[in-house]
């Protein structure tokens, strides 16, 4: 750890980020110089990352660079776990949601009193900013019940639905994740006896019924085989005209292909953010270059 | 001598080893059911779970145990899956990295392999003697003692097997973290919380030392569980001991009886969960 440090302060000194920011008006959801800490380890160092509404982010950058850190800072997944904790300014829709009373003081004591003083101390009710801000994950986590029920957790937690709507409900979930089709005639059967493509997609449909504004998908097509992530791909490309979607992922392609901006990161910073096409075809940093050619990752 | 000679050697022999022993614990096994068998179904019939323990000499049957034996285990199987199943899910979710839950899972060890007659002299003191008079209740609190540890260290051992994502998942749409255990996490380790409660029940089914201070026994039919209480470990124990070949027979029965018992609820209890776990 002490080598991340070490050499990002060196990262910090030689270079800035480079960033294409979408209009201000169109974000959904802002990390502004988010600070982020495994205990004692600092693995993010003030990243800023602008999401803007319906369209596709991508994280890009190799192993260790803090990409899935900072998407799992984005719904505060990580505050199940004692020691982890993060810094800076999460805005949802332009509110403050990193508000609690230890990290407006972390903020008032790393940027002083005016920074701290722009974020309005509050409570964030962590059930309902995971309703807003859904998460899918690298390996499939289909709950042991039956697909139906699977679609219907989430929606059951906040609504209380007749059964007609929840058909509904569970019905057009699975439409969008482009998976209705496959399991239409065995919706009351166990969602652990899908392929791992299919159980994949039965996350995203039980993630996009409770509408979230956002959904984070931590590379989600990373153990599927080549045909279920292109259905994965498409199914995303479609979403994105109802959602925004952020994914993370180690193909550059994938990120190539289906994403409208792309970040780059590089020990825990944020080098490059900008449209896919420029990133792609005209990185301006030289880390970013080595990366997307391919001369190092 | 070549290697592959001596790989191909070595792991015969191995393979023959592992196929000897296997062979032995079988073997016991096989010799148990057996003798249990042949010496216990001739007696078997009718009577035996319609009448009362009988005078040498008379006939008589193992109601009175049975009906101690099924009441003081559920009872005991009550208590010791509540308790046990919240202690597990307690220290594998919550406490079990703090001082105080490594203190408890080490209490909890001990407790395993205590020694059944000392949890019985322990229930006598607690139970017996302030209130003057053995009954079925301190058998089943006695009885509980001894399965609880064993569920409590598989509820643990089952839900830390889970992974991480599938909290995760459950909290990342929005679900709290007790509800993600009780609706998840407690599903998905489902058959491995009924094995530990049919090794809890294993355990105790055949305990004679832990009743002997505390429910006693009583050669007539008692459904009052603050009163003396028979069992069939206990019934085993008296008539196997005793001089009357009549008695010694009913002891065979009864001790078929406890084989059968377990033997049953283990096999309902797997087919039980691996239905409800068919993908």
């Amino acid at each position: 750890m002490n080598d991340i440090s070490h050499s990002s302060t060196i990262v910090a000194s030689t270079d800035a980020a480079i960033m294409t920011l979408p209009p201000a008006d169109k974000l959904v959801l802002e990390a502004r110089k988010l600070d982020f800490f495994y205990g004692k380890n600092q693995s993010l160092f003030g990243v800023d990352l602008p999401i803007e509404r319906h369209k596709i982010t991508a994280l890009i950058g190799p192993s260790g660079c803090g990409k899935s850190t900072l998407l799992r800072a984005l719904n505060q997944i990580y505050d199940l776990y004692p020691g982890q904790y993060a810094t800076g300014r999460i805005l949802l829709d332009g509110e403050d949601i990193l508000s609690d009373r230890g990290a407006i003081s972390r903020l008032r004591e790393r940027d002083g009193e005016d920074a701290a003083a722009q974020v309005k101390a509050a409570s964030t009710d962590m059930s309902k900013l995971r309703a807003r801000v859904g998460m899918v994950f690298q390996k499939p986590t289909p709950f042991p019940m039956s697909i139906y029920d699977n679609v219907a957790f989430g929606v059951r937690l906040f609504y209380k639905k007749s059964r007609a709507e929840m058909d509904q409900i569970v019905e057009r979930s699975l439409r969008r994740a482009a998976l209705w089709d496959e399991v239409k005639d065995k919706l009351h059967s166990s969602g652990l006896g899908l392929s791992g493509g299919q159980q994949q997609r039965l996350c995203v449909a039980r993630g996009i019924a409770v509408e979230p504004e956002v959904l984070l998908l931590d590379e989600p097509a990373s153990a599927l085989d080549p045909v279920s992530t292109a259905k994965l791909e498409e199914t995303l490309m479609e979403l994105r005209e109802d959602f925004s979607i952020v994914i993370v992922t180690h193909n550059l392609q994938q990120a190539a292909r289906i994403s409208d901006h792309t970040g780059f990161m590089f020990l825990g910073k944020m080098i490059e953010f900008r449209p896919t096409a420029e990133l792609f075809e005209r990185p301006q940093s030289t880390r970013t270059r080595d990366y997307v050619t391919g001369r190092f990752g | 001598m070549d290697r592959a000679f001596r790989r191909k050697l070595s792991n015969s022999i191995f393979v023959g080893a592992c196929g000897f022993a296997t062979f032995v614990a079988l073997g016991a096994l096989v010799l148990i059911l057996w003798s249990l068998v042949r010496n216990g179904i001739g007696g078997l019939d009718l009577d035996i779970f319609t009448m009362t323990q009988p005078a040498p000499g008379s006939v008589g049957g193992l109601k009175n145990a049975i009906v101690g034996s099924l009441m003081m285990c559920g009872a005991a199987m009550l208590i010791a899956v509540v308790v046990g199943v919240l202690a597990g899910t307690w220290l594998a979710e919550y406490g079990g990295q703090t001082p105080y839950g490594h203190a408890v899972r080490f209490l909890n060890d001990v407790l395993l392999s205590a020694p059944s007659i000392l949890i019985g002299l322990f229930v006598y003191v607690l139970l017996v003697k302030p209130f003057h008079g053995f009954s079925g209740f301190a058998g089943a609190v006695a009885l509980a003692l001894l399965a609880a540890p064993i569920v409590t260290r598989t509820t643990e051992d089952m839900l830390t097997l889970q992974p991480n994502t599938l909290r995760e998942a459950g909290m990342a749409l929005g679900a709290g973290r007790g509800f993600v255990i009780r609706s998840i996490i407690w599903k998905a380790a489902g058959a491995g919380l009924l094995t530990g409660g049919l090794l809890g029940f294993a355990r105790i089914s055949g305990e004679t030392a832990p009743l002997l201070f505390t429910s006693l026994g009583n050669q007539f039919v008692n459904y009052n569980m603050t009163k003396p209480m028979g069992s069939l470990p206990s019934t085993i124990f008296q008539f196997a001991l005793s001089a009357y070949d009549d008695w010694r027979r009913i002891a065979w029965v009864g001790a078929l009886l406890i084989a059968v018992a377990v033997l049953a609820v283990n096999t309902i209890g797997r087919i039980v969960a691996r239905e409800t776990h068919r993908p």
